[in-house]
């Protein structure tokens, strides 16, 4: 029984213009301890996956078509409403993208630490302040700034703030999106050692979503690339590294601008991410690919197993491997 | 925050003296002779002569308007034309009057315009939101005199529920002739406080920091009441202070139509017999009120959001 299954979810998401279809047949899994990353364009579909397994998604314009999520065995979209509230927090928590509306600005931040503890354990206030308080020592936060309120902190405060929310319960799974994204470069390095820490001192699994393939290679043991809502790549961090298939992840590399060559301009992946309403028939990136045939254009590719526990979802470049699945 | 309460404090002395002046000012322009008033019909020319010397009628204005805002220092508005004792204790016996009305007009916006914006925002175009839409429109746009009569006709003529006019004796006769005039004067400003508590929270309803606290597991019931009403309670709040001056002042049409012994219709009843004094007393001391009413919303304020106790404490503190 693996720890977390992700089995062909499908999510769309009904909007004026159209139906968004935002994540297309995702299958992802997830052992015990280990860490993935889920890498991809903004609008790729990786917060709104991220969303779904807590199940918090927007409940009047976003629709689960079919798939199941499975952890520890149990569905998670199967769930009564008040056991999902029971494990987010305590069993699987999230730490979100913007640290600077994350937080309520008319709480103080110990009452937002405090109220995590108390959503899950019986504890009176004093004793769930002084968790919290220890939690906020934990992301180094002097404890007496606890009755603080989030205006009063900085952008990198306020981030520990939403990490010590997210741990405050020692959740089993941590589902981290983009957790630096809005913080300056050297606050970032601090942000993802502290997660990464505080995740082997509680034996965490993690999610990390992002668009920095580097976060990745430091933070990450396996990776899904993702691309209009459908996995184009999956393997260990060195097969992506070392051997990357797909014609889109090896866009994302070489827009990179490496530190040891004089390089006058970025190299873009040409094109823009395709409409979400209108994504195109057959391989979603052949808009953008430069080795596009007539066959990507009309058929939808599979995703093909290139190497042991490497999958790629190209014509090309998976031909001769054997397709995907469990089944 | 004392120092910016202190502060807002002596800002009523310059509001009040400009609220005075202007009254003052269109009173005297009123070409009403309080010494004809007076006297009757019957006045001589001498004997109206004799008493403007005596008030000092015949002073010049700015005379006469600090010599009023000297006697306002101690408390005396002067003397009624018409009842010829003091304005003061005019307004005395009819002020708890008024606050009844007008305090049961705010506790009626508040506990069922707040919930219903709060329902029609958790459940946006169900058909609750959109019958709660209807009647705020309903509510808003419907004038207030022509609501009370409507209620009298219903409520007392047919169904004989309620007394049509008049303010009852005892708790439960109070209570009884309390109900309509009371919904009368609520009913704009509920449906302006339902509309406002529906637009902010729906605002609030997708901010990021509401995700936050439903991924550490709260549930819906603390995530409606603690993170988002809380949040959306700012511009609810400016709408229940600005809508207490409309009551203050729709309580005067309320109160002629309900005959309720209120500052309201002791207004009236002063502007018909052009009793100076007392419609100068009555102003006075309603914009005091309404002052007053705007800056415990301001200090109110402070205590919803912690962001705007910050600013009052840095404003408090610069001088």
């Amino acid at each position: 029984m693996a720890f977390l299954e992700i089995n062909k979810i499908n999510i769309d998401y009904v909007t004026e213009d159209g139906v968004v279809e935002a994540v297309n047949d995702i299958d992802l899994s997830l052992k015990e301890g280990e860490s993935l990353g889920l890498v991809g364009e903004t609008g790729a579909g990786k917060t709104t996956l991220a969303k779904c397994i807590m199940r918090i998604l927007p409940e009047r314009t976003a629709r689960i078509n079919s798939g199941e999520i499975f952890y520890k065995g149990t569905d998670l979209l199967k769930l009564e409403p008040e056991k999902m509230r029971e494990i987010r927090g305590s069993e699987i928590a999230m730490i979100f993208q913007d640290p600077m509306t994350a937080l309520n600005p008319v709480l103080t931040v110990g009452e937002q630490i405090a109220e995590a503890v108390q959503n899950h354990q019986k504890v009176d206030d004093a004793e769930a302040m002084k968790k919290a308080e220890e939690m906020l020592e934990l992301v180094g936060i002097p404890a007496a700034r606890s009755s603080e309120y989030p205006h009063q902190f900085s952008g990198g405060m306020r981030q520990r703030v939403v990490i010590a929310i997210a741990l405050a319960c020692n959740p089993k799974l941590l589902i981290a999106d983009e957790p630096t994204t809005a913080l300056d470069v050297t606050i970032q390095a601090q942000v993802l050692e502290m997660i990464q820490k505080l995740r082997t001192q509680m034996k965490s699994s993690l999610i990390l979503i992002t668009h920095d393939l580097g976060l990745v290679a430091q933070n990450c043991e396996s990776v899904a690339v993702i691309y209009a809502g459908e996995i184009v790549e999956y393997g260990t961090v060195h097969d992506i590294f070392k051997d990357m298939k797909h014609p889109y992840t090896v866009g994302l590399f070489t827009s990179i601008p490496k530190i040891n060559e004089d390089v006058k301009r970025l190299t873009p992946i040409p094109g823009n991410t395709p409409d979400p309403v209108h994504l195109p028939k057959g391989c979603k990136f052949c808009t953008r690919c430069a080795y596009a045939t007539e066959k990507c254009q009309n058929e939808h590719p599979e995703l093909y197993q290139s190497s042991e526990g490497h999958f790629v979802r190209c014509f090309l470049k998976g031909q001769g491997g054997e397709k995907y699945g469990k089944q | 925050m004392w120092k910016y309460i202190l502060k807002r404090f002596a800002m009523l002395i310059p509001v009040m003296m400009g609220t005075i002046l202007v009254v003052f000012f269109i009173m005297d322009q009123s070409n009403v002779d309080p010494a004809k008033i007076m006297l009757g019909d019957a006045a001589t020319a001498e004997n109206i002569a004799h008493l403007h010397k005596q008030l000092g009628l015949d002073d010049p204005f700015f005379v006469r308007y600090f010599r009023y805002l000297g006697n306002l220092l101690h408390g005396d508005l002067g003397i009624s034309y018409t009842y010829k004792t003091s304005v003061a204790g005019q307004i005395a016996s009819r002020l708890p009057n008024t606050a009844i009305l007008a305090g049961s007009g705010v506790f009626l916006t508040v506990i069922i315009g707040i919930p219903l914006g709060v329902i029609s925002a958790k459940h946006q175009f169900s058909i609750f939101d959109n019958v709660s839409t209807v009647f705020t429109l309903f509510g808003a746009a419907a004038p207030a005199f022509w609501v009370g009569l409507v209620l009298v006709m219903v409520f007392s003529q047919h169904l004989h529920l309620f007394p049509a006019s008049g303010m009852g004796r005892g708790t439960v006769g109070l209570l009884k002739s309390l109900i309509l005039p009371a919904i009368t004067l609520s009913l704009s400003g509920t449906a302006n406080v339902a509309r406002t508590t529906r637009s902010s929270m729906l605002e609030v309803i997708r901010a990021d920091y509401i995700d936050t606290a439903r991924a550490k597991g709260t549930d819906e019931r603390t995530i409606t009441l603690r993170h988002m009403l809380r949040n959306a309670l700012i511009p609810v709040t400016t709408v229940v202070g600005l809508n207490f001056g409309v009551l203050l002042g729709g309580s005067v049409l309320t109160e002629t139509v309900f005959a309720w012994p209120g500052i309201g219709r002791y207004v009236i009843e002063s502007i018909k017999s052009q009793d100076i004094p007392s419609v100068l007393g009555c102003v006075v001391v309603l914009s005091i009120l309404f002052t007053v009413v705007n800056l415990f919303v301001d200090i109110l304020y402070a205590y919803i959001d912690p962001r705007i106790k910050a600013q009052y404490k840095s404003a408090g503190g610069s001088k």
